[in-house]
């Protein structure tokens, strides 16, 4: 009855399962590699089967050579390999197409249900990649916003 | 008592978790697991059984007195009522 972290490579029979299925696993995210448009401990993603080929935009659960289980956006695809990304981090990183396990279709923050097809949202999400010759910058004036939302 | 249908307990490494099987997605937030002692009355709730049968159950298999037992008993149906996956 007790609750328990359970790693996502422990769980990943049961997520397999899910996805396989055709049906969603939600989860809520943890690290700010995200940021600003998921907050760790506060968004919850719901996941779902990715299809053959990801598109430029889209977040996906991808496991890492080392067993880590990393969710980053996709800044590039380059033929079968993808170039990603976290939205609050400068460093980009290579996965083949084989190593993703799901793609995000949806965020959940404070009540507010945000599908990945969303309009604005992608239009918010391609500024951001436009901007991210300016991510430090631009991580710095949005950490400030939140600190002073949160304490202000 | 009974545990609603369209729950099954699964064992995924090394954690007993309750696993919705009609819903489209799998919370992982809410998700419930299971210590030994909730697994058997989870197995005894799933063919439907009585607050005192629960009781006994635990009196029966592990050395705990009555008054533990109820206790126990009574915080697992409310955990279980909370998130509302069982019949009266």
């Amino acid at each position: 009855m007790n609750r328990h972290v359970v790693s996502l490579e422990g769980l990943r029979p049961l997520i397999d399962e899910q996805l396989h299925q055709g049906k969603d696993v939600t989860f809520r995210v943890k690290g700010n590699s995200m940021f600003p448009f998921l907050r760790t401990d506060q968004t919850d993603v719901t996941l779902t089967s990715p299809p053959e080929t990801c598109k430029k935009m889209d977040v996906i659960l991808f496991r890492t050579e080392a067993g880590k289980y990393i969710l980053h956006r996709i800044v590039k695809v380059e033929g079968d390999k993808y170039l990603t990304m976290g939205d609050g981090l400068r460093t980009k990183e290579t996965t083949s197409k084989r190593q993703v396990v799901a793609i995000m279709k949806a965020f959940s923050y404070k009540d507010k249900t945000t599908s990945a097809d969303s309009q604005s949202y992608r239009f918010k999400v391609r500024i951001w990649i436009c901007l991210s010759p300016f991510r430090s910058l631009m991580l710095g004036v949005f950490h400030r916003l939140e600190r002073h939302k949160n304490h202000g | 008592m009974k545990i609603k249908h369209g729950y099954v307990l699964r064992k995924v490494a090394g954690e007993n978790i309750v696993v919705p099987t009609e819903e489209a997605a799998l919370n992982f937030n809410g998700i419930l697991t299971l210590n030994e002692t909730g697994k058997v009355l989870w197995e005894r709730l799933q063919t439907g059984a009585s607050k005192g049968l629960l009781v006994d159950t635990l009196v029966d298999r592990y050395e705990v007195d009555e008054e533990t037992a109820t206790k126990d008993v009574a915080d697992f149906i409310k955990v279980l009522k909370g998130k509302n996956i069982l019949d009266e």
